[in-house]
């Protein structure tokens, strides 16, 4: 009897703990990320990629993004063509990660809806090149999604994008970029 | 004399004009290319995968029509947006950026549908770490019919 109560006791723990590191993470496949480049010369240099993985664990505030980086599009072939082979090198560099923390996400309660000014310090990948960086976003909260959108810069030195002195007036030298992800929470295997 | 400036003059404006050209050439629109590759299903697609995952650099690029159930699709105002196609009987998920030129989406979930886009690559799941995600972009819907811009 003593064996069975303690069994049962077990297994309400491991369900309840289960349930409770399945309820923290909040996930998409299908996140936005969007860049342009505001040069001298406006040459609507710019790609939108729809297809971005991220997750987010509300307890600790971790946060991982994974781009691939040929799934960035642009209305001119050529443009994408020259992205991909010249500036990203996207078969020798598939993919740009970013794994960081929402420093202030304890302070917030993520039980009621609002939004949330949020504090991003992690490690940004680009080319297998990482640049820690420290970043502000939004974070709202909307009946049980999470979704985050933030506006930055990357600097292409940073991960040793090289622009040609041809196209110099062409491509900024910092890259406006924007995402917006849509997190829900998904059970996990 | 007068006919060689000509002939110079000719070759210039052309080879401006091939420039110009390619300079503004827009994505390619898939919706009358050949697919390198077809798949009725994705039991067919399952078959392949490691073919794929050991040599994706022979993929990559190609063009793919794959028939199967969506179960989530977005749709922009203005063109674009993405769609899921999976099957629970298969760790794989098909994830396609639709084409910017396509509107007015005529898609259900759960439904069956037949798309045509560019592989892109292949990565692990984050949600689930035995489902292999199938990247493509550029993509259009062959059936349902879709209108095209």
């Amino acid at each position: 009897m003593k064996s069975l109560l303690s069994t049962i006791f077990l297994a309400i723990f491991w369900l309840g703990t289960h349930q409770i590191a399945q309820s923290q993470k909040y996930l998409t496949r299908n996140g936005y990320v969007h860049f342009k480049s505001n040069a001298e010369v406006d040459d609507d240099v710019e790609a939108v990629n729809r297809s971005v993985a991220c997750a987010l664990d509300i307890q600790t505030g971790e946060i991982v993004f994974n781009v691939l980086i040929k799934n960035f599009t642009f209305r001119k072939a050529l443009m994408q063509e020259h992205f991909n082979e010249n500036y990203m090198e996207s078969d020798k560099y598939p993919r740009a990660t970013y794994k960081g923390r929402i420093v202030n996400l304890p302070s917030i309660d993520v039980s009621k809806n609002g939004k949330h000014k949020i504090k991003l310090e992690g490690t940004l990948t680009i080319r297998d090149i990482p640049k820690n960086r420290t970043d502000e976003a939004e974070l709202e909260i909307k009946d049980g999604t999470f979704i985050i959108t933030s506006a930055f810069g990357v600097a292409c030195a940073d991960h040793n994008i090289k622009i040609p002195k041809l196209v110099a007036d062409k491509i900024a030298e910092v890259i406006d970029v924007d995402f917006r992800v849509e997190l829900k929470e998904t059970s996990s295997k | 004399m007068k006919k060689l400036i000509w002939i110079l003059l000719a070759l210039i404006a052309l080879a401006i004009a091939a420039g110009l050209y390619l300079y503004f050439k827009p994505v390619k629109d898939l919706t009358k290319s050949k697919p390198d590759f077809w798949f009725d299903d994705l039991r067919q697609l399952n078959e392949v995968l490691p073919n794929i995952e050991n040599n994706p650099g022979a993929y990559i690029g190609k063009i793919f029509e794959i028939s199967g159930n969506v179960t989530e699709y977005s749709a922009e105002p203005h063109g674009g947006g993405y769609l899921v196609i999976e099957s629970k009987d298969f760790n794989i998920l098909i994830n396609a950026q639709l084409d910017h030129r396509v509107v007015k989406v005529n898609i259900q979930e759960n439904r069956p549908c037949t798309i045509k886009a560019e592989f892109t690559g292949m990565e692990e799941d984050l949600i689930d770490p035995d489902v292999t995600i199938m990247y493509f972009k550029q993509a259009v819907i062959l059936n349902p019919k879709t209108h095209q811009e």
